[in-house]
């Protein structure tokens, strides 16, 4: 049964392949249009400057984040799209602001200390001085000889970080060989995504490997112990946890969460992510005996829960307006700094390339629908409720009437980098159709058509009730060496000529899915999944 | 006559090449100490981690000369002592900084406060401004305008994408093109080329003005450095008669040109600062740390070697030079506890006020060697048979520069062969100008007098790029493998400076100078 459906449908896909290889059209003229308003009246770093400068970091309903969706709200009408709104998406939990963060080591000498509070975590109440205590605790029973010792201290709570010398640029692109091997099927037999991105879930529609549910398992785990450590570390009453993040130095610092939305868990101590070199420098100290003073005065506040919400906004179509055609990205950050290249830079594209479109007086034929989610930083929440709202309920799999009106979903999260190619997400039946629509845009470094899938972020909300999604391939720069959820993913940090290329390769890409005589072609319907326990 | 003198001097060459002597057995020794026991990262923290930073004057400064005399005498080495030098000026300390953007939205700035500035009352809080002041012009531009207001007064910064590693280290082709001559016609040093020197507004004219202004707090951009490693060092000056400028602060580019572009897209911004930094007006003497391993036969005879305790303040001045006076503790630990025989006496010296012009070596040579201005000679100027210095950060060892000293060239190729396979291959400098200025740092005071003075070639690792006058110039910013190896060649050479038979070829005295003292910062 399996066997026969599989050949039926290839073969039901390489006709569909070829006859499209040999038809798809591009309108070249409309290309045209869309790169000279692209390179010639670029908006796109004005766009990005308000989502991170004016209104940057945006932690999903955080005050910041509503600012910067009613900015766009406001931009988006001012370019002419119509039925732009704030669209509910139900309970997320409760936001989170930082309005304070200093920290200092006074003892034996001073120095101001680099870092941010996690988030989700409570302030300090003002000022307070203490002293700073190394604290190893690898499983429940370690918490035991603590007790009792931790009152009105400062606890590290992790081991010295070795920090090597940095022998490799921070920054990268792929070279022609790297989009090559990209462009090439994995190994069938394993499992993974491209340019080190987390393992493709269950909702890339194929069934996850038994690999991956142990490391969610272990992932579960290491959450259920840091939560009982959190809670006991707050019944004994320490001033603050520091600890460093999973990489950066040199003042570049990366972290995400320390507490939880949801108002229910336990609330932890006050928590914040520091600069290795001074992480390090304390732990040397106290190691070797040296009393260390410290002061810290974090204030954050936890603010109550309200839904969260997508942007929506939308360039009406013409012959064929019932149908859709939507580009996006998350508008919500991460809070150590602006959430400039995740995903203020996607979000940035997205209105630069409708701009583009009603600038360009083209005329789409199907409604084109652009969204900037919320929540993507807590399990893709914006994108996945939008999905169950208007077009299909993963865990049963039923349909609406929309399901069958929208052609595809393009989002841009991979930070800064331009556009290189474009991931097929296993759907075989594009990879002709996007090979065409790259062609003119070559020269600008859009080659790549992989037919691999890649995971983490929007367009897999879509791809996991069979909508056509795509994710672009973009150029790493400095995305997971010093942006990427860091306190320096800010505005300096993007790449402007970067992004007015990543806005015209998106423009295309839409206005020719608008314009095709067919809805993109589809991959199956996937089968209903159950419910999985959200990571964050 | 020429052709004669050139023949004579070959076969100088070769008789010292094949008669300078190395004794293996104590190389093998040190290594054995230098790689096996090593305390250098223990000398590293204590400067660093524990009393760094230590701008000159400032109390981190005194606690580690004291911290570092008490170890000399642990080691055993005698007269570990202060040596106070003259009128150094005012001092400066700072004990709080926090920034913050207020609006439009919460950031927390990353920086730190200038040196020689003043601190503000308390928290402060104010509306920001840019007020370009790049020349004399500017002033009148700004005049009235600035009361109150934390001022932006560097352009914005462009930064481009890091393409290049951070980290380096010298590769064969670079050792030897530092090992060949230059464009003779492009000898000596060359002169800083900072926009400071090219405007005709005065680091004065420019503090008196924001004084007199009422600024309530001045922003800079530092002149190198990104993501949140900062690079700075003063803003106002050590000399009582110079205005103290108001409280100035250098922040990462990033946040400086944040604020910057709001303000330029007329985005109200609203900033707090609290920095607490306190300029001590009394004028100070300073101090160098000196201390002594006799020699036995020759102790009047001397073999010197150091590196500078003094830092800028912005991290713990760990590679600029906890590292330099580390190697030279560690090289004198290492030949105490070897008790290896010396017939000449053996001075460490830790300098201070390096940074603000190498005064206290300067000071020293003039104290006990002779004034450059008159070349007046005094007695120990002759016993002096060499000194050697390290000061260009964390990275190992890779060769020794000359100095032009021709003469020295054959004894540091042998004495170098046994470290070849340590990586330490390279002598630059055999044909060189000669030191018209101290400049760079510290064994220049001594080749300025013409007395043999060398610096080590090290491999550069991040100090341009990460440590070198930033708050990332941290212990963890340190290679403890290349200190390690640093430690064992830096005891070894002075070993055998001081159990050569010969003292050290010198270049001959050079002409008094009046005109030409620097006038450091």
């Amino acid at each position: 049964m399996l066997m026969h459906s599989v050949t039926k449908s290839t073969i039901a896909a390489l006709c569909c392949a070829l006859t499209l290889a040999a038809e798809e059209r591009v309108d070249l003229n409309s290309v045209y249009k869309i790169k000279t308003e692209a390179f010639e009246n670029s908006k796109v770093m004005d766009h990005l400057f308000f989502l991170t400068d004016v209104y940057g970091p945006r932690l999903t309903n955080s005050e910041n984040h509503r600012h910067a969706a009613e900015w766009a709200v406001k931009r988006l009408q001012e370019m002419g799209l119509k039925n732009a709104k704030l669209e509910k998406w139900g309970p997320f939990g409760q936001g989170w602001n930082n309005t304070h963060f200093s920290a200092h080591m006074i003892e034996p000498s001073y120095m101001p200390i680099i870092g941010f509070p996690q988030a989700w975590t409570p302030g300090t109440n003002g000022a307070v001085q203490a002293e700073p205590m190394m604290v190893s605790i690898k499983a429940e029973a370690d918490m035991e000889k603590y007790k009792g010792k931790l009152k009105g201290k400062i606890v590290l709570d992790m081991p010295i970080k070795d920090l090597q010398m940095a022998t490799a640029p921070m920054a990268r692109r792929y070279t022609d060989v790297d989009l090559n091997n990209e462009s090439m099927a994995p190994d069938p037999s394993q499992r993974g995504g491209f340019g080190g991105g987390p393992p493709p879930t269950a909702a890339a529609g194929a069934p996850a490997a038994g690999d991956a549910v142990t490391r969610m398992g272990g992932f579960m785990q290491m959450r259920a112990l840091r939560q009982k450590v959190n809670k006991f570390f707050a019944e004994e009453g320490v001033v603050a946890v520091m600890n460093y993040g999973s990489k950066g130095d040199g003042g570049t610092v990366f972290a995400t969460a320390g507490g939880s939305r949801n108002e229910k868990d336990p609330v932890p101590p006050p928590m914040f992510t520091v600069t290795p070199e001074h992480y390090n420098r304390i732990a040397r100290l106290i190691e070797k005996k040296i009393p260390v003073k410290m002061e810290v005065n974090i204030k954050a506040e936890f603010v109550p829960a309200v839904d969260g919400f997508n942007v929506i906004a939308e360039i009406p179509g013409t012959d064929k307006s019932d149908e859709v055609v939507m580009v996006g990205a998350h508008l919500d950050s991460w809070h150590g700094a602006t959430g400039a290249t995740d995903n203020a830079a996607g979000c940035a594209s997205a209105l630069e390339a409708v701009r583009v479109l009603m600038a360009t007086g083209l005329k789409p034929r199907r409604t084109i629908r652009i969204a900037l989610w919320g929540g993507e930083e807590q399990g893709l929440l914006g994108s996945r409720a939008y999905v169950k709202e208007h077009f299909a309920d993963r865990e049963t799999m039923k349909v609406t009437e929309q399901h069958a009106k929208i052609s595809a979903y393009f989002n841009l999260d991979n930070g800064t980098g331009k556009v290189r190619g474009v991931y097929a997400q296993g759907n075989d039946m594009m990879k002709p159709v996007f090979d065409a629509w790259l062609k003119p845009l070559n020269d600008l470094g859009a080659t790549a058509v992989t037919n691999r899938n890649t995971g983490g972020t929007d367009h897999q909300s879509f791809d996991g009730v069979g909508i056509p999604g795509f994710q672009f391939i973009q150029d790493p720069i400095e995305y997971s060496t010093r942006t990427h959820h860091s306190n320096m993913d800010v505005y300096d940090h993007v790449q402007k000529g970067d992004l007015m290329q990543a806005a015209s390769v998106i423009a295309a890409f839409i206005y020719n899915t608008a314009n095709r005589d067919e809805l993109l072609p589809r991959k199956p319907l996937p089968k209903p999944q159950p419910a999985r326990p959200m990571p964050f | 006559m020429l052709l004669l003198r050139t023949l004579a001097c070959t076969a100088l060459v070769v008789s010292a090449q094949t008669q300078e002597p190395v004794n293996l057995r104590a190389i093998h020794e040190i290594k054995t100490e230098a790689l096996e026991n090593s305390k250098v990262m223990d000398h590293v923290f204590w400067i660093a981690d524990v009393h760094g930073p230590r701008l000159t004057n400032s109390a981190g400064h005194r606690a580690a000369a004291e911290w570092a005399v008490k170890r000399l005498t642990e080691y055993g080495l005698v007269n570990a002592r202060l040596e106070p030098f003259k009128a150094f000026g005012r001092s400066w300390n700072y004990t709080h900084y926090e920034g913050h953007m207020q609006t439009p939205s919460y950031a927390p700035l990353i920086g730190y406060p200038m040196a020689w500035s003043d601190g503000t009352e308390g928290m402060v809080r104010g509306e920001a401004m840019i007020a370009l002041l790049q020349k004399k012009a500017d002033l009148d531009k700004f005049k009235g305008k600035l009361k109150g207001k934390i001022v932006l007064i560097d352009p914005m910064k462009d930064l481009a994408l890091n393409e290049a590693a951070m980290g380096k280290r010298l590769t064969e082709k670079e050792l030897e093109e530092r090992s060949n001559v230059q464009d003779p016609s492009r000898m000596g040093y060359p002169m800083g080329n900072r926009s400071s020197f090219l405007s005709d507004l005065k680091r004065n004219d420019l503090n008196q003005f924001l004084k007199d202004e009422g600024a309530l707090v001045v922003l800079r951009q530092g002149y190198n450095g990104d993501g949140g490693t900062v690079f700075a060092t003063a803003q106002g000056s050590r000399d009582l008669k110079d205005p103290v400028p108001p409280c100035t602060v250098v922040l990462t580019a990033e946040h400086y040109n944040r604020i910057y572009r709001l303000l330029e897209k007329k985005q109200p911004v609203a900033l707090s600062f609290d920095v607490q930094a306190k300029v001590m007006d009394q004028s100070q003497d300073s101090f160098n740390v000196i201390a002594e391993i006799p020699g036995t036969t020759k102790k009047d005879e001397i073999v010197m070697l150091g590196g500078h305790l003094d830092s800028w303040h912005g991290g713990t001045g760990a590679t600029d030079n906890a590292t330099g006076s580390a190697i030279a503790i560690e090289a004198v630990r290492i030949l105490k506890q070897l008790k290896l025989p010396m017939e000449r006496t053996v001075r460490i010296a830790l300098w201070g006020g390096e940074e603000q012009g190498l005064l206290g070596s300067i000071a020293y040579i003039e104290q006990h060697f002779a004034e450059r201005k008159t070349m007046k000679i005094k007695p120990e100027f002759k016993n002096l048979s060499v000194y050697f210095n390290t000061d260009t950060g964390t990275g190992k060892y890779r060769g020794i520069g000359a100095g032009g000293n021709l003469m020295a060239k054959p004894i540091f190729e042998a004495w170098m062969e046994p470290f070849k396979d340590m990586g330490f291959t390279t002598i630059s400098g055999s044909t060189s100008q000669t030191t018209k200025r101290p400049g760079g740092t510290d064994h220049t005071s001594f080749t300025w007098i013409g007395l043999p003075g060398f610096g080590f070639l090290q491999d550069p690792i991040e100090y341009q790029t990460r440590t070198h006058h930033s708050n990332m110039d941290v212990y963890d910013r340190v290679q403890k493998g290349d200190l390690m190896q640093a430690s064992s060649i830096m005891s070894a050479f002075i070993y055998h400076a001081a159990t050569r038979k010969e003292m050290m070829p010198r270049k001959p005295v050079p002409e008094p100078v009046a005109d030409d003292v620097p006038s450091g910062q």
